[in-house]
């Protein structure tokens, strides 16, 4: 492997800037150079949120290359969509079916468009998409907060990652609040056997 | 040698905006007269096509944000007829519908000077709204200014205990150094008095009735008033709940008594409410349960789940 792009993006608050930091700190252990930039704008909630990890024997620009992303873990369908521009047809779209509606800031309510449409839309740009039901598997662990644990286990799943599946959950334990390891663990377990059945 | 960079004509580079990957690679390849790695043209082409989906989802004031409630006070207390001067912070977010408040937004601290002197032109009520962290870092200038000119206005400063756009450094008003070392606590209610202002009330803004009640009598004040709107950043109160292992209970629409008059959904902008069937739902993955929504409810629709339990 030369190297490994991945795009991961969703909505802010859903755990992306971990599950970035996670996949960073991994890579890092295990040898690679590593370059992990986060793009958020104001690190608000309910901002649509996008972050670049690479891993290589070296790499160097701090961001992915349009078309050269390897993978797009993405947290939410509309935010993938709007990053599929990083996606070429070699690229795995590995995607949480969980909708967040954007605020409406007038008085009507936002129409969310229909969640076919929006994969046939990626479909265009890739046919290797896995969906995952990410929130309900992080429930099952404990709470909707683990879903970026969930994304995690189903991205190592996937073989696509030069990283030790041990090594992220080590990670896992030492980035996660003592009283949540075993919450997130679960998460990434769960995630894992989701996508590895 | 050959310098490149924003100037050359014709320009490789584009002479203002952002460089990404893609803007660099393609001025490469323009300068050196090769192909660039990807084909950007039929990635726009399928891209201008499969964006035509999306809806806009920029960044907005958290669940649970203290000052969607201070916005809303504001509103409230002004029937949105005032001139709203703000500044630099999470807060600008204000400017937003269905808040909207903030007209005019400059530089740090300018959110005082403008307001001291558009209060000299209008015959509005001028708000002026500031951050903590701001205030401690430019409005005082400004403000010992304002005290000196008297102009009539209400500096409110929103106090969230925190410097939270950067990523929630302390500031002088918390009471703990760049260190994290116990420091002296500054109030920002005796730097007002200090400064010679002489009308000067901190508030809680959740408490929305008494909120509006002293905008309302700050705004009758002859000179440079300043209220504190003080309750701590919602990711403050939700890692400190994480930490106690304390559960976070979101709120609950009550189905039976919600008619569905979306008053919530228009009154405060919460990502967390979202129209659904005609009635509001609420996001549990996204509610801190602040309870705003049910300050604003007029059916008393809304509660904390998990009463019953």
């Amino acid at each position: 492997m030369d190297e490994l792009n991945v795009i991961l993006t969703g909505v802010g608050g859903q755990g992306i800037l971990l599950a970035s930091q996670v996949l960073g700190v991994t890579a890092v252990k295990e040898g690679f150079n590593v370059r992990v930039s986060e793009i958020h704008g104001m690190a608000q909630r309910g901002g649509a949120v996008i972050s670049h990890v690479r891993i290589g024997k070296k790499v160097y620009a701090p961001t992915v290359l349009e078309g050269k992303a390897n993978v797009i873990l993405g947290f939410e369908p509309l935010e993938t969509l709007r990053n599929i521009k990083y996606a070429s047809e070699e690229t795995l779209a590995l995607i949480s079916k969980e909708i967040i509606v954007p605020t409406g800031f007038s008085a009507q309510p936002v129409e969310y468009p229909n969640f076919e449409k929006i994969i046939e839309k990626i479909r265009q740009f890739t046919e290797k998409i896995i969906i995952i039901d990410a929130l309900n598997l992080a429930k099952k662990a404990g709470n909707a907060i683990t879903r970026n644990m969930v994304m995690l286990g189903a991205l190592a799943a996937t073989s696509m990652l030069p990283l030790k599946t041990e090594t992220l959950k080590e990670t896992i334990r030492e980035l996660v609040r003592p009283a949540y390891v075993e919450m997130n663990l679960k998460a990434f377990e769960l995630g894992y056997t989701a996508i590895s059945r | 040698m050959e310098i490149y960079g924003r100037i050359n004509k014709p320009e490789p580079f584009p002479s203002y905006g952002e460089f990404s990957t893609r803007t660099v690679i393609e001025a490469l390849a323009k300068i050196f007269g090769k192909q660039p790695p990807v084909n950007f043209r039929e990635i726009d082409e399928k891209y201008a096509d499969a964006s035509k989906l999306l809806l806009p989802r920029p960044p907005i004031l958290c669940p649970g944000c203290p000052h969607r409630a201070s916005f809303y006070v504001i509103k409230r207390a002004t029937g949105g007829k005032a001139v709203y001067t703000t500044d630099i912070g999470c807060y600008a977010l204000g400017i937003q519908s269905p808040l909207e408040i903030g007209d005019i937004l400059i530089c740090m601290g300018a959110s005082v000077g403008a307001a001291s002197g558009i209060s000299k032109v209008v015959d509005e009520n001028v708000v002026a709204v500031i951050g903590d962290s701001t205030f401690f870092h430019a409005a005082l200038p400004g403000l010992v200014n304002a005290v000196y000119n008297n102009p009539r206005f209400v500096l409110v400063v929103l106090d969230n205990l925190t410097t939270a756009m950067t990523g929630h450094q302390p500031h002088p008003g918390t009471g703990v150094t760049g260190m994290k070392t116990p420091g002296k606590r500054i109030l920002i209610e005796d730097i007002a008095k200090g400064c010679g202002v002489e009308y000067v009330k901190a508030v809680n803004p959740f408490q929305v009735e008494e909120g509006v009640k002293v905008l309302k009598e700050a705004m009758q004040h002859p000179g440079p008033a300043v209220i504190v709107f003080r309750a701590p950043c919602a990711l403050l109160v939700t890692a400190e709940k994480r930490r106690k292992a304390e559960k976070i209970v979101p709120a609950k629409i009550v189905d039976e008594k919600c008619t569905g008059c979306m008053a919530c959904v228009k009154l405060i902008g919460c990502p967390a409410l979202v129209a659904k069937n005609g009635k509001v739902a609420v996001n549990e993955a996204l509610c801190v349960g602040c309870m705003l929504c049910s300050e604003v409810c007029p059916y008393g629709a809304i509660e904390k789940a998990g009463k019953e339990a």
